[in-house]
């Protein structure tokens, strides 16, 4: 049986540093705390978009999450962690993305599908896998996945930031990983 | 515990989620059942991946992109704000209505600095063009999960008059697209009349055949931004006119000029429904004023 701690990954944030003054400097429009806020959180910022939109978009899509930031600013009473309300931002603003591409633009087929004949694929070959089958699962179950296994969120913070609740987080990521599972079969890794 | 039980169970288990009796059961089934150890060494190895996945360096000149766009959305404001001048048709009633506005405004600047001095902050009072940014910001994120709840905000944020369509025109000097009736499958809620800071604006609240509801503005100001309250728009074209689209997760927002006057729908599904509106509000005639 496998060990759960194997996986387990340090929630090192570094979003703490976005305090009450930085963020009270952004809402009077300080060039230089708007740039701090920037700085503190967008690389786990543009990770998720990576992860929910491809590499190619996930500059543009960080660009309108911190565009999305500044503007409603104002709205984040300070209930929930910044760094809560940030994800959810984010999530939204990806969903928003891949809904507006399925509805509005033809994706074509950006890969070619491995023979399911093939075997014995490396530990680089399973990544490239794992990043083409997680492009292909639906994206409210990609943005439960990616939450849980690559920012490292507890259950409680996913079913803050996605304001779900706390009791379905579980069943979801079940249904994430089995519908992962099966897209990394079909392209030729089981794992 | 059953295998569909612990099946249910497997991922909040394996996230350590469990509490300590139920973590414990599925471990023992889990020891004894094949399907279940499989299932979490396959979950085991897809964490191992995710793990090792190369951490994305954002490019360099990302801020710079967004700091620029920070920039031209204040122009953007300081522009409207010098440049709000009431169209001639409109200065009537804009004059009868200039005192209580102008008291207004300079009692929401004197509570500003008061608040300003108190508080030695930058803080500055926002104008009533980029206050109707925000409310509209609001407004589409009200109309999405809520829409009574946010027409009803909305109506008491702008003096929203309850009206006749066909009466509509005693009050803005035009006829309203919405007073010749709806597409089949739509039928028309209710009609209100709203005092904005750009312009007297007929709103019409619509129902679809399924009890949905969506909002139709017609309105004299052409700053989508506003009414998309600050969001980032794409244009493009619908039944041959350009409009510019804002979307709200399963929802879109759409404005195109319609005339001398533009139409703003809020809460509508899709470009279908949007091109099917044009359609059906360019062939009702184009706008004639009183």
């Amino acid at each position: 049986m496998v060990s759960k701690e194997m996986t387990t990954r340090d929630n090192v944030t570094d979003t703490a540093g976005v305090d009450a003054k930085v963020l009270a400097d952004c809402r009077a429009g300080k060039r230089g705390a708007r740039q701090r806020l920037y700085e503190l959180s967008h690389r786990q910022v543009y990770r998720l978009m990576v992860r929910m939109v491809g590499l190619q978009d996930a500059s543009d899509v960080t660009q309108q999450v911190y565009l999305q930031v500044y503007r409603k600013l104002d709205q984040f009473a300070g209930h929930s962690r910044f760094e809560t309300w940030l994800y959810r931002l984010a999530v939204n603003e990806a969903l928003q993305h891949l809904r507006k591409g399925r509805r509005w633009s033809f994706q074509p087929l950006s890969h070619e599908p491995i023979s399911h004949e093939r075997s014995g694929v490396d530990r680089d070959e399973h990544k490239e896998l794992l990043r083409r089958a997680l492009e292909k699962v639906e994206p409210e179950l990609r943005s439960i996945f990616v939450l849980r296994e690559v920012d490292s969120l507890s259950y409680r913070e996913i079913a803050e930031t996605l304001e779900i609740p706390e009791g379905t987080v579980g069943s979801r990521l079940n249904r994430a990983r089995r519908e992962l599972k099966q897209h990394l079969t079909d392209l030729g890794w089981e794992p | 515990m059953h295998c569909s039980q612990a099946q249910d169970l497997l991922s909040t288990y394996y996230d350590d989620e469990l509490d300590g009796d139920q973590a414990a059961l599925v471990s023992h089934h889990a020891g004894k059942c094949s399907r279940c150890s499989d299932e979490l060494a396959s979950f085991a190895r897809i964490s191992e991946t995710t793990s090792s996945l190369d951490e994305p360096v954002p490019p360099e000149g990302l801020w710079s992109q967004v700091q620029q766009q920070l920039d031209q959305q204040q122009l953007d404001q300081q522009a409207r704000g010098t440049d709000s001048v009431a169209p001639s048709s409109d200065r009537s009633r804009y004059a009868s209505s200039l005192l209580p506005k102008l008291t207004a405004i300079a009692a929401a600047v004197i509570v500003a600095v008061g608040i300003g001095l108190l508080t030695h902050s930058s803080w500055s009072p926002l104008d009533e063009h980029q206050q109707f940014t925000a409310d509209f910001g609001n407004y589409l994120d009200d109309f999405r999960r809520d829409p009574n709840f946010a027409q009803r905000r909305l109506v008491a944020r702008y003096q929203g008059k309850r009206v006749d369509p066909s009466q509509a025109i005693h009050h803005v000097g035009y006829r309203p697209a919405v007073a010749d009736g709806l597409p089949t499958g739509y039928s028309l809620e209710a009609t209100h009349v709203m005092t904005m800071p750009c312009c007297t604006c007929v709103q019409t609240i619509c129902r679809r055949s399924d009890g949905s509801l969506f909002a139709i503005f017609e309105h004299d100001d052409d700053e989508t931004t506003q009414w998309f309250g600050g969001r980032p728009e794409t244009t493009t074209t619908c039944h041959d006119k350009e409009c510019c689209l804002v979307e709200l997760d399963d929802q879109i927002a759409a404005s195109w000029r319609r005339g001398t006057r533009h139409i703003t729908l809020i809460g509508v599904r899709d470009i279908k429904e949007v091109s099917q509106m044009v359609a059906w509000l360019d062939a009702t005639g184009q706008p004639v004023s009183n």
